[in-house]
């Protein structure tokens, strides 16, 4: 087993997992279609709760599938060579994306909040 | 509220406390000159235990009491906000610190040589400590105040 390979697969894994949590929720408000009815409809929202029983079931389900799927791509495809250096890199980036996602999502709905 | 989603939301907010308190005492400890390897691993797990065990049962509770209970009543009231702003973000938050800690626990574990030999790899693994111990407050923060809008 390669930890660097390793590492560096669950730093990505997480960071991927991430992205894709702040990219579904933010994507699952925006995206609104009108029913047949008049009424607003949420189709991202509307199938994750069809598939898993609730939106949020179903975000954290996939994040999930994220996570593992970006851990087995990156350990099974990344070179065997790669250095300390990069490994640093991949910390940084889970830390951003943790930091940015929270701020992300805080002015994404105190903006929906206030415009509706 | 049954006896049921009473210890639901009991467990998810002592577990939830729980992995503060050790996410916190992670930072700290990455923080000392001295590092010990089996008092690191064994506390970032922990913490990443703890979120999990809060993931699952206040998932459970979210998802079958909270909307039908618990959200119409802060919707009436004055305090929309709690769950329109705080409850919107904290869930999905909630969404993604279980990875951040255990992504956390594994590079301790795995790379615990790097953290005592490269001063750059562990000032940046100190910025994710942080990062997810902050994120853990602003959780713990957004559930008392959406108990307070609740009330």
């Amino acid at each position: 087993m390669n930890k660097h390979q390793l590492v560096k697969g669950i730093l990505l894994g997480a960071t991927m997992a991430v992205i894709f949590a702040v990219i579904i929720t933010i994507a699952g408000e925006l995206y609104k279609v009108v029913g047949i009815d008049g009424k607003s409809l949420n189709p991202i929202k509307d199938l994750l709760k069809e598939w898993h029983g609730h939106h949020w079931v179903g975000k954290g389900i996939w994040a999930a599938i994220v996570f593992g799927v970006t851990i087995l791509t990156s350990y099974t495809l990344s070179k065997k060579d790669f250095s300390e250096v990069s490994l640093n890199k991949y910390v940084s980036l889970l830390t951003y994306s943790v930091s940015l996602g929270t701020i992300l999502l805080f002015v994404f709905f105190g903006y929906e909040y206030m415009i509706h | 509220m049954s006896v049921f989603f009473a210890s639901l939301l009991v467990a998810h907010v002592l577990f939830g406390i729980v992995g503060v308190i050790l996410i916190f005492m992670v930072t700290f400890m990455l923080l000392k000159k001295e590092l010990q390897k089996k008092e690191l691993t064994c506390t970032s797990f922990g913490a990443f235990l703890a979120y999990i065990i809060s993931w699952f049962s206040g998932g459970w509770y979210y998802w079958k009491y909270y909307g039908t209970t618990v959200k119409p009543a802060i919707m009436a009231g004055e305090f929309r906000w709690a769950h329109s702003i705080i409850m919107e973000v904290k869930e999905h938050i909630f969404l993604f610190l279980p990875f951040a800690s255990l992504a956390l626990a594994l590079v301790i574990y795995l790379k615990f040589d790097a953290l005592l030999t490269d001063q750059v790899f562990r000032r940046k693994v100190i910025q994710l400590s942080i990062a997810v111990t902050v994120l853990a407050i602003i959780i713990t923060l957004s559930g008392v105040l959406i108990t307070g809008g609740a009330r």
